[in-house]
């Protein structure tokens, strides 16, 4: 179990336009294990695509930098590589599920043929009778009747759009799943059948998923880990238990991001969500970057950067945290 | 939906079902369609209708007459037959239209494709240069051209065709940049698609209208073009005929037998303004907003 699909190590991106640097994502680790899934959470801005697309180095050519940092994708080192091996990587290793289910298809071919499109990439040598099997086989995977491949996208409702998505996500079948905001575009109900889908297909197929969400709700019903992410840091990760128990110890911004949401047990007029605003990306506070937000806030955390500090699994980034003892980051791991 | 949805009535609801049908419901559209397949006909069965050496050899004793019985369009002053001319004349500036607007949308869907795509450093390289081409009249690119090549048809074809290059690639570029920032493009990114094969997969497919728009606009200006300089005495060499050159020729006599000039010259608008009225009726089809409208 203890194998090591994906290792993100401090990981820095920075976005760079006419004399303003837009720092995104500032230096996270992250490992997922093969069958596992990992739910990466956060704010609208946090840097949740960010981070998943530089998994499959997509970022924008001409503006996005990564001055340090390492990612490993099943041992291969993905921002050295060459972009032809990468291309074989991306959509058999790995591949994505948009959020827009409605602009993600191209609108001028078939579906079936854009699912056939990805195997054709990815195994050269297949004849067309064994293609069409195939494509009916994955339709039907995730609930759609084979013989809808002959229809074009616009003939879909978006719940089956992003069906289709996954459908060519994981037509060569990728042992890593990057699925950002996979559910967002959809209404409950459809969320409810292309999540319970997902977690199907994870076992039958037994690969690894990344889900980005901002939603905490589909992270406790689907995600076995579960990373806080906040203005380009992992502020808190741990088991889904780690999180989600309100009587262990969080960042004061997981604990802000839970009083965000309704509880059905107690009854408030007012939710309590978190003051403030998400820090300018171009123009990061010192210290602790939650701090200007953080209703805890102390002297020290203006100041200087809290470390990571860790309990078993269970990794918080604060100050508050300090009691922990054990202040060692992957970061010095590695050094020793 | 349900789910017996017979596939035929499915495939009925395609893109290309909708826009011939929309192009059907427009009369003038119609009308420019069975005037180009009048010009087509002409130019395909061409010698079954007359003799190309009618078109050609002189006949002294039957030099400028008007148009009557025998000679439906009269005669030039070496005596040939304009009727036979005209039709002849169409077939090269039909072919020099078609030809030269073939050049320019192959050339100038790839390069402003690959513009968009890319984006950038190339982006810039590329629209630069085009800038620089397109600086130039087309006129004097296509003197240029012909100066260096030699009067001929081919000739002339080519330097038509390399002239427009750069103003069909600004106008596939402006659409292929609307296409090139959707999601699905991302995604063929991240399921491993090289950069020609997302251009030729994705990209050009869902800009086809586009082109199909811009190259049927173009053909008509092609073939005006083509025919001012075979007026200049740089294209057709006499005695073929083409419509410019017949035009060219007769202005001499124009005082006294002005149909060596209104006849070729009719033909030569009509033949632009069907084409161009075929132009808008496809943009109007293509377009989505006028869907279920038009």
């Amino acid at each position: 179990m203890a194998d090591k699909l994906l290792e993100i190590k401090n990981l820095h991106v920075h976005y760079v336009t006419d004399g303003e640097t837009v720092r995104a994502v500032n230096g996270i680790d992250l490992t997922i294990e093969r069958g596992q899934t990992l739910g990466l959470v956060g704010e609208t801005g946090a840097g949740k695509t960010t981070t998943a697309l530089s998994i499959l180095r997509m970022l924008p050519a001409y503006t996005a930098k990564i001055p340090q940092g390492e990612i490993y994708l099943d041992g291969n080192p993905i921002l050295t590589m060459k972009e032809k091996e990468l291309r074989k990587l991306r959509g058999s290793k790995a591949s994505m599920v948009f959020q827009d289910p409605m602009t993600s298809l191209n609108p001028v071919y078939r579906v079936g043929d854009q699912i056939a499109e990805v195997i054709k990439l990815h195994e050269k040598k297949i004849s067309r009778d064994e293609l069409r099997e195939r494509v009916g086989k994955i339709l039907e995977l995730v609930g759609i009747p084979a013989f809808r491949q002959y229809d074009y996208p616009h003939q879909f409702s978006g719940g089956m759009k992003q069906r289709v998505m996954i459908a060519i996500a994981i037509a060569c079948r990728p042992e890593l799943l990057i699925a950002d905001e996979p559910t967002t575009a959809l209404d409950v109900t459809i969320q409810a059948q292309v999540l319970e889908m997902m977690q199907d297909l994870k076992k039958e197929l037994n690969s690894s998923i990344l889900l980005i969400t901002h939603d905490l709700g589909v992270v406790a019903a689907f995600c076995d880990y579960v990373a806080i992410m906040y203005a380009g840091e992992i502020v808190e990760y741990g088991t889904l238990e780690d999180i989600f128990d309100p009587t262990r110890r969080h960042h004061p911004y997981t604990t802000g991001l839970f009083g965000s949401i309704p509880n059905l047990t107690e009854k408030t007029d007012r939710l309590s969500p978190i003051a403030g605003l998400m820090p300018d990306p171009t123009d990061l506070p010192e210290g602790c970057k939650f701090h200007p937000r953080c209703p805890n806030c102390m002297d020290k955390c203006r100041t200087e950067c809290p470390p990571v500090y860790h309990r078993g699994e269970h990794r918080i980034m604060c100050h508050m945290a300090a009691d922990w003892g054990e202040t060692t980051t992957v970061r010095e791991e590695e050094t020793k | 939906m349900s789910t017996a949805t017979p596939k035929k009535a499915v495939r009925q609801n395609s893109q290309f079902r909708e826009v011939t049908r929309r192009l059907f419901r427009n009369k003038k559209a119609i009308f420019a369609m069975i005037v180009i397949s009048l010009l087509l006909f002409m130019v395909i069965f061409a010698d079954l209708i007359v003799p190309y050496s009618k078109a050609i050899d002189l006949n002294i004793p039957n030099r400028l007459k008007d148009p009557g019985k025998d000679f439906w369009f009269g005669t030039d002053a070496q005596g040939r037959d304009l009727f036979a001319r005209i039709i002849h004349g169409s077939r090269i500036s039909l072919m020099m239209g078609i030809f030269a607007t073939l050049i320019q949308a192959t050339c100038g869907t790839i390069l402003g494709t690959t513009a968009a795509y890319l984006g950038g450093k190339a982006d810039n390289i590329i629209m630069r240069i085009l800038d620089m081409w397109m600086a130039i009249p087309s006129l004097l690119i296509t003197l240029a051209i012909i100066a260096g090549l030699g009067v001929g048809v081919p000739q002339m074809i080519s330097a038509i065709g390399f002239g427009g290059i750069p103003c069909f690639a600004r106008v596939l570029r402006a659409a292929a940049l609307g296409v090139v920032s959707q999601e699905y493009i991302e995604s063929a990114r991240a399921l491993g698609a090289s950069g020609p094969r997302i251009i030729r997969k994705y990209v050009i497919p869902n800009i086809v209208s586009q082109i199909l728009i811009q190259a049927t606009v173009n053909i008509s200006g092609t073939i005006l073009l083509g025919a001012t300089l075979s007026f200049l005495g740089l294209g057709a060499q006499p005695p073929t005929p083409e419509w410019g050159a017949i035009l060219s020729q007769g202005l001499g006599d124009f005082q006294y037998h002005p149909h060596l000039v209104t006849i070729p010259g009719i033909f030569l608008a009509i033949t632009a303004l069907s084409i161009n009225i075929l132009g808008d009726a496809l943009r109007d089809a293509f377009d989505p907003k006028l869907k279920g409208k038009a």
